[in-house]
């Protein structure tokens, strides 16, 4: 081994270092215009068109044609005269009083049985409450049409052989009840994501409270409400902001399953500005309400990033 | 071999300064430990050696290049420092086997084929792993891993290598094994070692020369006999040792005769001590003495003070006993015959010549 | 084995999971059962004479709206996770200044309304000559799952210690090396995490689909619902449609769906 060893020591001491070269040759170009190039596209693509999208509402365009000459806020005072702009609102507005509970409250549900379920029930369970939410709105919208179907749908044939034909609903053709059909569906769809994040949360908390608990004498209902529940909340919040967003800009589902009828009884602010944009090529007016409806989700978004990363900081 | 100059280095993260007016020279060929407990800037040291972090304010130069310099605008990249590092968590390229993580250092430097194989061989046999080089990390034990990552650090063989908590992650057994190794290593590469470890015992049996660091600032510098006999003040006296140093609280009452009172009583210093403190003219004193200078009597002797067992804990060879000494606890390394030879009340007494005495507002050394 | 609690558990856990899986399961019944047995049968019974005609129509129907939505999902999906994987290398273990900022700048772009942009986009895809093309989906599509992909790899390299990158640079490897050789490699977990989650949303994306293209050139989601519209009676044809629309996506799910959790679960925490 000396001999192996001396062997080593006289190879020549490597100095293989060009004289002047400094720090950036070591940085990637390659990865730098990568980097530069896609920020600026993403950049452009989010903060350029969202900018040319607010200066449009702000325009004197008259449906298609395009002007940029200023004309203030006449598209705004239009939404402020537009009824269905008022209904829309309001609809939005009980999706967050509505959806947003329903599908929180569900979600809790789930997790706290899938918990004590435990492991081997777990992961099937939990595949088939959050098979929904994987889908596109466009399938569960129209699942949901056929399972609200008024003659031949799941639901109405169900109610029918378990309580009498008298308890037959109208769920989509009744303006009085579609928005309550609209958010039913929607719970379904988003209580297995909710269930997985609260599910997440309480997989977070270490196995030793758990059983310091027990042994302190807890109850398992104890256990959730006073140890569990309480120790959820970052994850509620989570959850909340992102139902909150949804509940905002819910379009498609809405568009598929009923398209804002009866009527105007489940117009929302997304599918309100996608009819007058590109149906009645209203654009100004599109731009304006698109604003509004920009302006809603960035004031929940940022607060909570911001939130986020300074906790990070931490 | 290179010898490392660092010249007034200064580096703050945010607001908090982690390393602060440091000055050092490590000789070529030696092997210095940076000691200190977690969080003195040790490890900011040998990051801003090694070029992974850049320094607020200072120089280092490695051999006659200035690798960094705050003030000059100079930074020379850790790829072109040419240096070896280990790190605490081994930091192997997990998705790559033993020879590739071994190799790679070459292999980005585009060495020809065969000599990063032949290299590789060597390396491997040095370090007894030539069996493990078609595992991945994964695969490989604390040790096993330990012996790859200087394997990689060791395969140029860089004039510095530097150490960063190497033996921490490894148990007691293997941790005393590697220490003889990493030396034996150090002496057959005659590389210049930079090691970062808050294990007393690893910088005291390894360290040509130690380093001690706390709050960011270097303490002392010297040789492992030099740090622990002549500590230059509280913190250094009470950081090495084990158990550590007996500190007393003194005032200085008779300055002629040299008489202090202490919390446990009073205690006469010797003559030559006496006078040195007489000429500093410094009243309030903190008096030092180490354990294995703790001498225990059955008898009552002149200038011995009584003192009363609280505990002994037996470490097999020898018992550390815990004694109260009037209102203070002294601690004292005697022989388990001495010990049964004991009754509960003895007397002790302190070795003269051993006796430290710091000033008490600035905790450096006075004798 | 089983007490009490657990089996109660058990009993409302399959309650509810019969419940969940009812709306799959009649879209399975009625795409397999003839016009007239739509009609005769309740939807819950099985077809008593299963009939593969309506799936058939459907996929006749649907078929170009399928390539389409193949091709661009496909190609979209590929290109930003390359490129999520190369920005989330650069800000979380390269940095710049400002590239917290940056990144935060980007997040926001996870959670815009798209109809925010849809109107200007028109513009701009029709004047780089895109608009109503596969090409300008690929291009939509890979520039707005930017944001989320960059989030995917930059999370799982901020887990990457600090120490390899370190032992790589004092090894004297540059950053594309270090990239190409350590970082890109170790990533594949995160390939697999982005790459699922892109190929469902951009596969179930709608709005983009119904406003930037047209007729041969519409993805299947748009060709879905046109379907609803237009052959209204014929819910045996529909939901063998939908059935055939949701295949991908439901095969990902159940072959990758704990991938596609982790990638729920990343969106939803870190936001």
């Amino acid at each position: 081994m000396e001999a192996l060893l001396n062997e080593i020591i006289f190879l020549p001491i490597i100095h293989k270092v060009p004289p002047g070269r400094n720090m950036s040759s070591y940085g990637s170009i390659p990865l730098t215009i990568i980097l530069m190039v896609s920020l600026v596209t993403a950049f452009f693509f989010i903060y350029g068109l969202i900018g040319w999208n607010v200066l449009l509402s702000f325009t004197k365009s008259m449906g298609l044609i395009t002007s940029y000459e200023l004309a203030g806020s006449i598209q705004y005072m239009k939404a402020g005269s537009d009824p269905v702009f008022q209904i829309s609102l309001k609809n939005n507005l009980m999706l967050i009083m509505l959806f947003i509970p329903g599908s929180i409250g569900l979600g809790l549900l789930l997790a706290v049985l899938l918990d004590i379920a435990g492991s081997k029930g777990e992961t099937l369970y939990r595949t088939i409450y959050l098979l929904p939410f994987s889908l596109s709105f466009v399938i569960t919208a129209s699942m949901w049409a056929w399972m609200y179907n008024y003659s031949y749908g799941v639901v109405n044939t169900l109610l029918t052989a378990l309580l009498g034909r008298a308890f037959q609903i109208n769920w989509l053709g009744d303006p009085n009840i579609a928005l309550y059909s609209v958010i039913l569906a929607l719970i379904w769809q988003f209580s297995g994501y909710t269930a997985l994040v609260f599910l997440a949360g309480i997989k977070s908390i270490p196995e030793s409270q758990i059983n310091a608990a027990r042994i302190d004498g807890a109850s398992a209902f104890q256990l959730y409400t006073k140890i569990v529940i309480p120790q959820l909340k970052p994850w509620i919040l989570s959850a909340f902001v992102v139902l909150m967003v949804f509940a905002l800009k819910a379009f498609d589902f809405i568009y598929v399953l009923t398209n804002g009828g009866p009527g105007v009884s489940t117009y929302v602010l997304a599918l309100l500005m996608f009819r007058r944009a590109f149906f009645e090529t209203d654009f100004p007016y599109g731009a304006a309400l698109a604003t509004i409806l920009f302006t809603m989700v960035i004031s929940v978004v940022v607060p909570y990033l911001l939130l986020s990363s300074r906790g990070r900081e931490k | 071999m290179v010898n490392v100059c660092i010249k007034d280095l200064c580096k703050k993260f945010g607001k908090t300064e982690a390393v602060k007016d440091f000055n050092l020279e490590i000789k070529s060929g030696e092997f210095f430990v940076l000691l200190g407990p977690s969080g003195s800037g040790k490890s900011t040291v040998l990051n801003c050696i090694a070029g992974v972090i850049k320094p607020t304010k200072g120089e280092i130069w490695i051999g006659d290049k200035l690798v960094v310099s705050a003030e000059k605008g100079v930074f020379i990249p850790p790829q072109e420092r040419n240096l070896g590092m280990v790190f605490q968590d081994f930091a192997l390229y997990p998705h790559m086997s033993v020879f590739d993580n071994i190799t790679f250092p070459l292999k980005v430097r585009k060495f020809p084929e065969n000599e990063v194989r032949m290299r590789a061989e060597q390396i491997a046999e040095i370090l007894g792993i030539k069996h493990l080089l078609n595992r991945k990390p994964g695969q490989l034990s604390g040790g096993e891993k330990q012996r790859v990552g200087l394997a990689r650090a060791l395969i140029r063989n860089p004039p510095l290598l530097l150490m960063d908590e190497p033996l921490s992650n490894l148990d007691a057994k293997l941790r005393v094994m590697m220490r003889v190794e990493l030396k034996r290593i150090q002496r057959e590469f005659k590389t210049t070692v930079v090691y970062v470890t808050h294990d007393q015992v690893e910088a005291l049996s390894m360290g040509d020369r130690i380093g001690i660091m706390s709050a960011g600032t270097l303490q002392q510098v010297g040789e492992p006999i030099e740090i622990y006999e002549k500590p230059i003040n509280t913190f250094v006296a009470g950081f090495i040792g084990s158990p550590p140093m007996n500190m007393f609280n003194c005032t200085l009452t008779d300055l002629e005769r040299g008489v202090l009172k202490c919390d446990f009583g009073e205690y006469i210093l010797p003559k030559s001590v006496a006078e040195v403190i007489f000429m500093k003219a410094v009243k309030e004193l903190i008096l030092g003495v180490r354990p294995e200078h703790v001498k225990i009597v059955s008898k009552h002797m002149p200038g011995a003070l009584e003192a009363k067992f609280i505990y002994v804990e037996k470490l097999g060879r020898e018992l550390i006993a815990h004694l109260k000494i009037g209102e203070s606890k002294i601690t004292s390394i005697i022989s388990p015959e001495v010990h049964s030879s004991l009754k509960e009340t003895v007397w002790i007494l302190f070795d003269e010549n051993k006796i430290h005495v710091f000033d008490k507002s600035s905790g450096q050394t006075i004798v | 084995m089983l007490n009490k609690t657990s089996l109660m558990t058990y009993a409302v856990l399959t309650i509810l999971a019969f419940v969940y899986l009812l709306p799959f399961w009649s879209v399975l019944t009625t795409a397999l059962k003839s016009d007239m047995e739509v009609r005769m049968t309740i939807p819950i019974v099985p077809p008593s004479n299963p009939t593969m005609m309506p799936l058939l129509k459907a996929f006749e129907l649907m078929k170009q709206g399928l390539v389409n939505s193949l091709l661009f999902t496909s190609f979209a999906t590929l290109f930003s996770s390359l490129i999520g994987s190369v920005n989330g290398f650069i800000l979380s273990k390269v940095k710049f200044k400002y590239s917290n900022v940056v990144f935060l700048a980007l997040s926001v772009g996870i959670f815009i309304p798209y109809h925010a942009v849809i109107i200007p986009l028109i513009t701009v895809t029709s004047k780089a000559g895109v608009y109503n093309s596969i090409l300008g989906m690929t291009i939509v599509h890979t520039t707005y799952g930017i944001p989320i992909c960059t989030l995917f790899f930059k999370n799982f390299f901020d887990e990457l210690p600090e120490s390899i990158l370190n032992a790589a640079r004092i090894d004297g490897a540059s950053d594309f090396t270090i990239y190409r050789r350590i970082a890109l490699p170790l990533s594949w977990p995160a390939f697999i995490i982005t790459g699922v989650f892109q190929f469902t949303s951009i596969w179930n994306d709608f709005l983009f689909g119904v406003v930037l293209t047209k007729g041969s050139n519409q993805p299947a989601s748009v060709v879905l619902a046109n379907l609803l519209g237009t052959t209204a009676a014929e819910w045996n044809v529909q939901m063998a449609g939908t059935f055939i629309y949701a295949l991908p996506v439901v095969a990902v799910y159940l072959l990758l769906g704990k991938y596609l959790i982790r990638g729920y679960l990343t969106g939803a925490i870190k936001g």
